[in-house]
């Protein structure tokens, strides 16, 4: 891991966001290279930076997370995108992986689950913050069959 | 059988007299007495007296006059044999007679004796005969016509008086007839010749003489629909069996009339009476409306679908029809019962006016409908418990007599419905006609009741109604406050706690340098203030700490802050603090009503007042904005503008208090409150 990860970050929370780009940087290889107060926001950073990694919030005022990773698309398709999320809502999650995100985490976890993220996603794999997986996975366990969704 | 023993005493005194005096003239002439006027007339009298004895064909006057006149004739006799001068003391004699005949026995007799003693008298003075002569004359005329005199009088006075009996009897059974209105009537068996007189002479003597007088031309008269069992029933009757029917006949000058008519055959005449019962058959037939119409009337349900009106409308017109009175008018009270209304009224001519009296106008009246179940006055000119009405009601309409009945509901004196007879004369009303009008008052006091049911039910669903819109909208309410404040908890006190918390991290990792600590202070001040704000729109937080007063005060000063609308705040302070509960209400309440001044009313002032009295809080918030139609909002569930009223009122209900709106459009509005501690 010689290469500089660039990462785009956005939240609606300045102090949120503030800890979270002061937590970043003191990853080294790790690169903010801009920041989002909104969902508007960030999907033009990405499209502009085309990042390696994009933190995105999923309540945000315009645009939430989910949407915002949903329109990514072609316009920059080597962004690999994580949900930082207060809820570990099921159906957020779901949504969310089905919108094809590398990561979900929540935010009172972020920090101590960074460096794992990191290396997980950028493997080409996806990670969900364990005090999330935990319950998806009893819920999928007490079910037949079928769709996350409800 | 009093005349036949009348006749056998005239005869049996007649036929002794036919006896005994034959054989004293004979004793007579044997004595020397041998003048021809004395045996002539005595000859005379005796015949009469046969006559009068064994005669069977004449009556009992016929007698006496026969016997009257050869007395005369004998007495005449006597005269003419005692000379000219005797005949004078006659005279006397014979007046004495026929005053004793007129003027009763005893005068006659003694007129009678006085004569004869008069003719002794005479005779004597006279002195052409001896005195024994004289007196033996005198003597047999006395007794001889003081028998008869006796004998005649006494038989003119019960010939008199059976001639009178027998008048006033026909006179009485013509008047009992007539009185009674029965006539008679007598068929001919054989001929079928008819002489009758319906209703005993009350038809007049030309209707009388346009009369049919065979059978086949009353039966002419006989109403089709009655003719085939009229004429079964006398064919019947003519053959001898009892003749009762019931008949209508179409009498000239009189109309058709019903006819009740009983007769038997006695001999070969048919013989009965015939009575009118035309008005019987009119009453049954009226009584026979006014039961179908009563029960039309109860079965209405007019009053039930809310159309008081209609009800009242159809009680009103059935009482002046059933009652055939001009007018018939339903009064009521007003709320304050001082005034008495006429809310419905059919008058058959004219347009009447609905006016309204005085309730005090008229207490005996009052009284009077208090304690009876009706009212009836014949003449209001006359009576005392109509007089107070006379000028103001009475006259003017020219009611001349009336049926009243009062309608009671719920026990307690209501209105009053008026059957009044409009003209001149008196008119009686029957006990008949008093029920009907106390059955139609009854009619109407159930109509007022199923009136005021159906107004109650209405209210109470539209009660349900606005209450159940008021849960729905106070669950939605809350609904949307569990929404907000998790919002508030979830992203911005949570956000701050992460923010927090990261900010720690980092800290510890480096050191712990002194920005990073100040920066989450910062954070930490901000989610404080947060949370404060959250729990103040939660509850008011001086009214648990500090109380009532200061929370309203607090609560005005910061609407006069955020409005800039003008408040008077007078809050009576309080002996010691209030029930929670009640606190909280009259909290909510200002604040509401505070609410829809500023929201709704674009008020300039608003005055709010608390005040504490015994036993109860009173509060009222006044504001001068544009007002509004307060049954109108009331009454409507849908507007959510006026679901904060209907939540008020329901506030001040559940604790049992009393709440009111008054509003007019540009004069402001008050909301008070009353609830008792």
């Amino acid at each position: 891991m010689t290469r500089v990860l660039r990462v785009v970050l956005a939240d609606d929370h300045g102090a949120v966001r503030a800890g979270l780009r002061a937590i970043l940087q003191a990853v080294p290889d790790v690169e903010v290279v801009a920041e989002a107060a909104d969902g508007r926001e960030a999907l033009a950073a990405i499209v502009a930076e085309r990042p390696d990694v994009a933190l995105l919030d999923i309540a945000m005022p315009e645009m939430n997370g989910l949407d915002v990773a949903a329109r990514i698309g072609p316009a920059s398709p080597t962004t690999r995108v994580v949900i930082l999320s207060m809820h570990s809502n099921e159906s957020y999650i779901a949504q969310a992986l089905r919108q094809g995100v590398a990561g979900y985490v929540l935010k009172d976890a972020f920090s101590d689950e960074l460096p794992v993220l990191l290396r997980t996603i950028m493997r080409g794999e996806t990670y969900l913050s364990p005090n999330i997986s935990r319950p998806i996975v009893a819920s999928l366990r007490g079910r037949d069959s079928g769709d996350d969704e409800t | 059988m009093q005349e036949t023993w009348r006749t056998a005493i005239v005869s049996t005194v007649a036929r002794l007299l036919a006896i005994v005096a034959p054989v004293l003239l004979v004793l007579t002439y044997l004595a020397g007495d041998t003048r021809p006027g004395l045996h002539v007339g005595g000859a005379l009298a005796v015949t009469g007296a046969a006559i009068a004895g064994w005669s069977r064909r004449i009556g009992v006057g016929m007698r006496a006059g026969i016997l009257w006149v050869p007395a005369i004739g004998f007495s005449g006799l006597v005269a003419f044999d005692l000379g000219m001068r005797p005949m004078v003391a006659l005279v006397p004699c014979l007046a004495s007679t026929i005053v004793g005949l007129v003027r009763g026995t005893r005068m006659g007799l003694i007129g009678t004796v006085l004569g004869s003693a008069l003719v002794a008298a005479a005779g004597t003075a006279g002195g052409s005969a001896p005195l024994v002569v004289w007196v033996r004359h005198g003597f047999i005329m006395a007794v001889f016509t003081a028998m008869l005199v006796l004998l005649v009088s006494r038989a003119v006075a019960r010939i008199e008086a059976a001639f009178t009996e027998r008048r006033d009897a026909e006179a009485q059974l013509r008047a009992a007839l007539e009185a009674a209105q029965v006539g008679t009537w007598a068929i001919d068996v054989d001929t079928r010749a008819l002489a009758w007189d319906p209703f005993g002479g009350v038809v007049s003597e030309l209707a009388m003489s346009s009369l049919p007088r065979t059978v086949e031309g009353l039966m002419q008269l006989v109403h089709p629909e009655d003719r085939a069992r009229t004429v079964a029933a006398l064919d019947a009757a003519l053959q001898g069996a009892n003749y009762h029917i019931e008949t209508r006949l179409d009498l000239p000058g009189l109309g058709l009339r019903w006819l009740e008519a009983r007769g038997r055959r006695q001999g070969h005449v048919l013989v009965g009476m015939a009575i009118d019962i035309t008005a019987r058959r009119e009453e049954e037939a009226r009584r026979g409306e006014a039961q179908e119409t009563l029960l039309a009337l109860a079965r209405s349900d007019a009053a039930a679908r809310g159309d008081l009106a209609a009800a009242l409308r159809a009680i009103t017109e059935a009482g002046a029809r059933l009652l055939l009175v001009a007018r018939c008018s339903l009064w009521r009270f007003d709320d304050s019962g001082t005034r008495l209304d006429c809310i419905e009224l059919h008058a058959s001519s004219g347009h009447a006016i609905k006016i309204s009296l005085a309730a005090d106008a008229a207490p005996t009246y009052f009284e009077t409908l208090t304690t009876q179940r009706s009212l009836a006055v014949a003449d209001t000119r006359e009576d005392p418990r109509t007089r107070e009405l006379l000028e103001v009601y009475l006259a003017r309409n020219r009611i001349v007599a009336l049926l009243d009945s009062p309608i009671h509901v719920g026990g307690k004196l209501t209105g009053v419905l008026c059957h009044e007879h409009v003209g001149d004369h008196p008119r009686r009303f029957s006990a008949d006609d008093e029920d009907l009008s106390a059955a139609l008052a009854d009619l109407a006091s159930r109509a007022f009741e199923a009136a005021e049911r159906a107004r109650a039910e209405r209210e109470l669903a539209l009660a349900y109604s606005q209450l159940a819109v008021v849960t729905r909208r106070t669950e939605a309410a809350r609904e949307d406050e569990r929404r907000l404040i998790a919002r508030e908890l979830h992203d911005d006190l949570g956000q701050s706690l992460t923010a927090i918390k990261m900010g720690l991290q980092l800290a510890i990792r480096d050191g712990a340098p002194r920005e990073r600590l100040v920066e989450a202070i910062e954070i930490a001040d901000r989610a404080i203030a947060t949370t404060r704000e959250l729990s103040r729109a939660m509850r008011p937080p001086l009214l648990d700490e500090i109380g009532l007063e200061p929370a309203l005060q607090a609560f005005v000063e910061e609407q006069e802050r955020l409005s800039g609308v003008i408040f008077e705040l007078s809050a009576s302070p309080p002996p010691g603090r209030l029930a929670p509960e009640l606190e909280i209400a009259v909290f909510r309440i200002v604040q509401e009503a505070v609410t829809n001044a500023l929201r709704h009313a674009e008020a300039e002032h608003v005055k709010v007042s608390v005040e504490r009295h015994d036993g109860a809080v009173e509060l009222a918030i006044h504001d001068d904005g544009r007002g509004f139609d307060v049954e109108a909002a009331m009454a409507r569930t849908d507007a959510a503008a006026h679901l904060g009223l209907i939540g008020m009122r329901e506030r001040v209900r559940a604790l049992g208090g009393l709440f009111t709106v008054s509003s007019r459009p540009t004069r402001g509005t008050e909301v008070r409150a009353e609830i008792p501690l």
